[in-house]
């Protein structure tokens, strides 16, 4: 029987011990002839399992540099974009400042605040009651807008509900301010490089409830406390975003900001109506939708 | 505007002392009331975080109006106790809502839920989310209200 036939080869497979490499010496292959596949003993085998695990342990800690080096590159890449925005929003650099029109010497160059050089009349750059916003709102209140069920305003998409409308001036009207306010807040960080969804709905609080407390809203209380001691910190007090008092401080409605898909709980809703004013008063919601929706990135090295 | 996490949990915890265990034992720094019932959270909870005095409303609700007002989140069984942790606008509130919360889900084999992302995550993954939050919540908090003066009023 030749050994290139299968047969032997199965008789071989099938007689021999499954550990037979053990009875054959370690140099044996200094035997064979030349060019010979010669089996690879215990000890052979044993280093090239040394080897390729310290070649395993040194990708790993060249992948994990690698990582740390990114990480470091999207933190700057984060802090890089911050800075911009901050330039942008403290108007040390605003991509819609009029520039000096074409033909003058000066074409094409950053047109200076107030001077005119553009053709148009730039934005102020302080508070204003009146004048147009970057985003094209009318700021001036002076005549408000009629109420216009469903009305986009601003860049956002912040919409008024037809059903969030109760009839009653006084509320609809700061209904409409509160959302035009919102609208701004929200324009003005569009840009931010924010990521985390509770970073952002905090950012969009805080910077309105600043807002409404620098530029206050006739009647609008910010976060007022209902229930417990009446005091902010008391037990089982709870803080609606802002209610709307009238002039003797009956409370007319109470008003919740929610970006992404957050929604205000109906029984949230009754208890702040029972604390707060009776079952008459409205819990009016305005909601903030990003036009992209980024959901927060989680990285391996946080886990640690 | 009122952020809000929900826990939702197989069980409920015993105690305020179970709740503070939970808290300690992942190394994290706020103090709950120790004389509080933790079958009468309602409303406003007062707790101590990286010793500032803060708080943040902690409410149980029925499971079945979270159901309602998400029904394309997938919760991938069914939670018998759902506990919601709301906050405003500051920033010590928010960390310590966020570690409470983590905290109760981990003692009391839940997940969370963000309503504002529509995600869960593990208690882990809620701490990483706090790490992330105390890198940078500050330079945002500051960044807010520049952008607060920068837009002015509009009434």
């Amino acid at each position: 029987m030749s050994r290139n036939d299968p047969a032997w080869a199965e008789h071989q497979r099938h007689w021999l011990r499954p550990d037979w490499q053990r009875w054959m010496r370690h140099d044996a292959h200094l035997f064979a002839p030349p060019g010979a596949n010669a089996p690879k003993t215990y000890a052979s085998r044993l280093m090239e399992r040394l080897k390729a695990e310290e070649e395993d342990a040194a990708r790993e800690i060249e992948h994990k540099a690698f990582q740390a080096e990114l990480l470091e590159l999207r933190r700057q890449l984060v802090d890089l974009k911050f800075e911009l925005a901050w330039r942008r929003i403290s108007h040390k650099y605003d991509p819609n400042q009029p520039r000096v029109p074409k033909g003058d010497p000066k074409g094409g160059q950053w047109a200076k605040e107030g001077g005119g050089d553009a053709g148009k009349e730039p934005a102020s750059d302080g508070p204003s009651d009146t004048g147009e916003a970057p985003s094209g709102v009318i700021l001036s209140d002076a005549s408000p807008d009629p109420i216009r069920p469903g009305a986009q305003y601003a860049q956002s998409r912040i919409e008024i509900n037809p059903e969030a409308l109760t009839g009653i001036e006084t509320i609809d009207n700061t209904t409409i301010a509160l959302t035009k306010r919102l609208a701004n807040v929200v324009d003005a960080l569009e840009d931010l490089p924010i990521q985390s969804g509770p970073i952002y709905g905090h950012v969009v609080h805080e910077a309105l409830k600043w807002s409404l407390r620098a530029f206050p809203i006739p009647g609008v209380k910010v976060e007022p406390t209902f229930g417990g001691t009446g005091k902010y910190g008391s037990d089982g007090s709870v803080r609606p975003d802002i209610s709307l008092e009238n002039a003797v401080g009956d409370k007319l409605a109470h008003y919740d900001y929610k970006t992404g898909g957050a929604t205000v709980r109906p029984s949230y809703a009754d208890k702040v109506r029972r604390l707060g004013g009776g079952p008459w008063v409205p819990v009016i919601q305005l909601s903030v939708t990003r036009g992209v929706k980024i959901k927060s990135q989680k990285h391996p090295l946080f886990d640690r | 505007m009122s952020v809000e996490l929900m826990v939702l949990s197989e069980r409920r915890l015993n105690s305020m002392a179970d709740w503070q265990h939970a808290i300690d034992a992942g190394g994290l720094r706020v103090a709950l009331p120790a004389n509080m019932l933790i079958e009468r959270l309602e409303g406003f909870l007062p707790v101590r975080s990286n010793d500032t005095m803060t708080g943040f409303e902690c409410d149980y609700c029925d499971i079945r109006e979270i159901l309602a007002l998400y029904p394309n989140v997938i919760v991938g069984r069914s939670w018998p106790y759902c506990l919601v942790f709301r906050w405003g606008g500051d920033f010590e509130a928010c960390i310590a809502a966020y570690i409470s919360a983590a905290a109760y889900a981990k003692a009391s084999d839940g997940i969370l839920f963000d309503p504002q992302d529509g995600s869960l995550m593990s208690s882990q993954e809620a701490l990483i989310e706090i790490v992330r939050m105390r890198d940078d919540f500050k330079k945002w908090s500051t960044l807010a209200r520049i952008t607060a003066e920068r837009i002015g009023g509009d009434s």
